[in-house]
């Protein structure tokens, strides 16, 4: 218990010392001769420091059990060796021989209790020196960093004035420049660069101001650059126009060039140059005064501006020819060569796709203000179903051909295939009755004879089937063609519908 | 339109087999009974003439079928048949037949015609009668001088030893 207390005591002592205090860690008994005496014991101490321990001063106690029997009680002072964060051993602490028996009358053995009283450390010049450096180096860096902070604040303290000074000034330069007091507000938005060469607003409007007074002692705006919106509108206008005409003619061309003119009086000056065409002409001359373009305005006055685009745009059509059947949907001609798709998609997606189609493909190019736009428009013109009744004739010359010429080579085969082996087999049969009827014919005994007609009746009957059944291809095939002839006819209806009132769109599009 | 489909098959295999309109019947038409002879030297048939088919003819076979030799006759009209032979036997049976219903066969009552049994009498002419429920069409007419033992008047009985049969195309109109 004691030595517990001991402990607790020397953890509160190393606390109140930073942990640098040394601490007694345990004893070392040493036997005597006889190997029961206790002849002395050691007391290794614990340096907790970096420091040499040189000396140690300290309390050292034994004691046993019963009636706390001191036998040894003194205040000693060691010579030790003890290196930084090391443990050592005090020298040995001398026992008299009469513990021998006071530990053989205790059952719980012998126990021990020291006390650390005082300890001289040794430091090396390097040591000290390091330390006086560290010393001196912490009270600069304090002393640092004072000094920043007053600068700091010192600077933040500036700072603050000027953006203070530049705000001021700046919120002058604005008020002026919204009440177009150019020359005023220029003047201050010039001092507030001074202050803040990098103040974006300021040297925004101070080169717009600057721009403002050049340009209007000079050539005056450029449109597009100030009336950006109002030049679109009247592209916009013009293509919409020319949309027009394109639209409602086969082919033509157009070159003008437009010449956007506004004085300082806001007096709206444009004019068209290169149009032949007086309608025309008319026209995009109506959009170029009708309040499509707005007057140049800067700082609330009109300003002086000019622009220039020309426009060229020429269109021509020519038809396409396209064949759907049962090979495919085919076309000769240029466009279909270059984007098949075009006719395609538009056949595919119709509820019947066969027939001959012509098209009518408007090839258009717009170049406006340097911009280059081409387009085309299909319009199916003309179709003719290519699989109508009257081909139902063609089974009559081959069974098979009629139909597949009325369901686009997806039919006839099979009935193609049952007539030419029909006809085949008629052929062959016709062939042995011939044989066999010359037998008969040749025959030297009635019963030879009889046996050769009952052959060339055979082979007759089996002509006859043959014959039959290539009647028969010729039958069906001939009315399937017919029926599926008209049935195309009244599925294709919708084209010669539509096209009786106008051509049909496909593929349209608008500059 | 179905008939001109048929026609038009028609011309198809006409056009490639030849054919005519006879090669598509059901049957094939049957060649009368075949008989022979066994000695045809000395009893045959030196003429036979009908309807402006006259056939002169010196016993060159047993059995002699004269497809170009064609007897055209007309319905319900009677004919001359003037039938000349030779016979060295005491008994002959001298018979025509025509296939007048065109079955193939001279069985019917009337198609079958005594010329002689006499053998003075080998120059003989024979009214012919066509019936009038003659079937139209190609057929056959056949003439037989049998000589000897029997003189049968069985188209195709061919148990005899002597004499000639002559076939001849029957064409009625």
């Amino acid at each position: 218990m004691a030595k517990c207390l001991l402990l607790v005591l020397l953890f509160f002592v190393s606390i109140a010392y930073g942990q640098e205090y040394p601490s007694a860690n345990m004893a070392r008994w040493e036997y005597g001769s006889d190997g029961y005496s206790l002849k002395s014991f050691k007391i290794d101490i614990q340096n907790n420091s970096p420091y040499l321990i040189k000396e140690i001063k300290m309390r050292v106690w034994v004691y046993d059990d019963e009636g706390e029997y001191y036998e040894h009680n003194k205040i000693q002072t060691f010579k030790v060796n003890i290196q930084g964060y090391e443990l050592g051993k005090t020298p040995a602490i001398a026992l008299s021989n009469r513990r021998i028996l006071r530990y053989y009358r205790s059952f719980e053995g012998m126990s021990w209790g020291s006390e650390i009283l005082d300890v001289k450390f040794y430091k090396t010049p390097q040591q000290i020196a390091e330390e006086r450096e560290e010393q001196e180096r912490a009270r600069l860096e304090a002393l640092r960093l004072e000094q920043e902070e007053i600068e700091q604040e010192r600077i933040r303290q500036a700072q603050i004035e000027l953006e203070r000074k530049i705000e001021l000034t700046h919120s002058k330069a604005l008020e002026f420049y919204r009440n177009n007091k150019l020359y005023e507000a220029q003047n201050y938005f010039k001092e507030v660069l001074k202050l803040d060469p990098n103040h974006v607003d300021a040297n925004q409007k101070s080169n717009e101001i600057a721009r403002f007074f050049s340009i209007r002692s000079g050539a005056g705006y450029v449109y597009r650059e100030e009336n950006s919106n109002s030049l679109n509108n009247l592209k916009r206008e013009i293509t919409n126009l020319l949309n027009n005409e394109i639209n409602d003619t086969p082919e033509g061309s157009y070159q003008f060039k437009v010449s956007i003119q506004f004085d300082t009086n806001g007096i709206n000056n444009s004019r068209i140059e290169g149009v032949g065409n007086e309608v025309v002409l008319k026209k995009i001359s109506n959009i170029l005064t009708s309040g499509t373009l707005s007057p140049s305005k800067k700082f609330s006055y009109y300003v002086n501006s000019h622009d220039s685009f020309t426009i060229d745009a020429n269109w021509n059509s020519s038809e396409e020819h396209v064949v759907s059947d049962g090979k495919g949907i085919n076309g000769l001609d240029k466009y279909f060569k270059i984007n098949p798709s075009d006719f395609k998609d538009y056949i595919n997606a119709q509820s019947y796709k066969y027939g001959k189609f012509n098209f009518d493909v408007k090839s258009k190019v717009l170049k406006i203000d340097g911009n280059q736009q081409a387009d085309k428009d299909i319009r199916l013109i003309d179709y003719k179903l290519n699989a109508g009744p009257q081909y139902a004739f063609c089974s009559l010359v081959l069974p098979g051909w009629g139909a597949s010429k009325v369901s686009s080579g997806q039919n006839g085969y099979l009935t193609g295939f049952a007539y030419l082996l029909s006809l085949s087999m008629a052929g062959v049969t016709k062939v042995l009755e011939k044989i066999d009827y010359k037998s008969y014919q040749e025959a030297q005994s009635q019963s030879v004879a009889s046996e050769a007609y009952d052959a060339v009746n055979a082979d007759r009957k089996l002509f006859m089937v043959c014959i039959g059944a290539v009647g028969l291809a010729y039958v069906y095939d001939f009315s399937w063609s017919l029926v599926k002839g008209f049935s195309n006819i009244k599925k294709s209806a919708y084209y010669r519908k539509k096209l009786k009132d106008s051509p049909i769109d496909v593929k349209l599009s608008k500059f | 339109m179905n008939s001109i489909t048929r026609n038009i098959a028609f011309l198809a295999i006409l056009f490639l087999f030849g054919c005519t309109k006879d090669d598509f019947t059901w049957n094939v038409k049957k060649l009368p009974c075949l008989i022979t002879f066994y000695n045809s030297s000395e009893d045959f048939f030196t003429q036979v003439s009908m309807a402006g088919m006259t056939n002169n003819t010196l016993g060159t076979g047993p059995n002699n079928f004269y497809k170009d030799k064609i007897i055209k006759v007309k319905k319900g009209q009677a004919y001359d048949l003037l039938v000349n032979f030779q016979t060295t036997s005491p008994a002959v049976g001298v018979y025509a037949y025509f296939d007048w219903n065109g079955d193939g066969d001279f069985l019917d009552s009337d198609e079958s015609v005594l010329i002689s049994s006499n053998i003075n009498f080998t120059n003989v002419t024979k009214s012919i009668t066509v019936p009038s429920n003659a079937v139209k069409g190609e057929y056959y007419a056949r003439f037989i001088v049998r000589a000897g033992s029997t003189i049968s008047s069985d188209p195709c009985f061919e148990n005899d030893s002597y004499g000639e049969v002559e076939d001849y195309p029957l064409v009625i109109e």
